[in-house]
């Protein structure tokens, strides 16, 4: 821990809404991305964030651990003219939940906001402090 | 006891030590705020500093104490209450400005005893 720790705790907290907010856009840029039935379904990125504690159980911010696939149920549908279809004629949906998608990214953004205003507000505690004895 | 460093500094000091704590506590809320299972932390210290001040014991004061908000958690089982985080760290902002007011008017006050004018 530095001296201005808080700036950093809330940089990571940010690094992690960007984290989140790239995941959301590939979920939703492949939200058409349709595959044989006899393949695996494109499946929604999901960041999977924890608190960082320092050796005395203090938080010092949050990090993303890993990225899952959703286990959702795919959606196999009947489309014979599809060219990807398989020998049944069926493909795959994504597994994509767009209104999931929609409510995270709000959320994901508000996220990030926040950490961006934590930052500033004590960027301005920390000039402060630097007037100490002027 | 040495004037320069009498209890007000040790107050102020210490003030500024525990409002710089609660800073990175707030930040670690905020920043943890969308992760599943996490609960939210407050720091406390105006106690301490009181009772501290009315026993004349600045120096041997304990650090300021963190615990859970102990609100009720979402969906996610988190509890993090952004407007509340925002509103904390607001009063941190301004009490730490406070505080380095405090201490430069006591420096003032010192310097004019020492005999300087600025």
């Amino acid at each position: 821990m530095g001296a201005f720790d808080a700036i950093d705790i809330a940089r990571s907290g940010a690094d992690v809404s960007q984290l989140w907010l790239q995941a959301i856009a590939h979920n939703i840029a492949n939200i058409n991305t349709v595959r044989s039935a006899d393949e695996e379904p494109f499946r929604a990125k999901l960041v999977h964030a924890e608190e960082v504690l320092d050796g005395d159980g203090v938080g010092e911010g949050a990090r993303a651990v890993e990225i899952l696939d959703s286990d959702a149920d795919p959606m196999v549908v009947f489309d014979p003219d599809n060219p990807l279809a398989n020998e049944d004629g069926y493909v795959v949906r994504p597994v994509v939940d767009l209104s999931k998608e929609m409510t995270d990214m709000i959320a994901a953004q508000r996220s990030y906001q926040m950490n961006l205003q934590v930052i500033k507000t004590n960027e301005e505690t920390y000039q402060a402090a630097l007037r100490i004895g002027q | 006891m040495v004037p320069i460093s009498d209890q007000t500094m040790a107050a102020i000091e210490y003030a500024m030590d525990a409002l710089n704590t609660r800073a990175e506590v707030t930040a670690n809320n905020v920043a943890n705020s969308e992760v599943p299972g996490f609960k939210a932390s407050r720091v406390s210290f105006e106690d301490q500093l009181r009772r501290a001040l009315a026993g004349d014991r600045v120096e041997r004061i304990q650090d300021p104490d963190i615990a859970g908000t102990g609100a009720p958690g979402d969906a996610i089982g988190n509890n993090v209450s952004l407007e509340n985080e925002v509103v904390e760290m607001m009063q941190t902002n301004l009490l730490q400005q406070a505080m380095v007011e405090a201490f430069n008017f006591k420096a003032g006050m010192l310097r004019s005893a020492i005999g300087r004018t600025s």
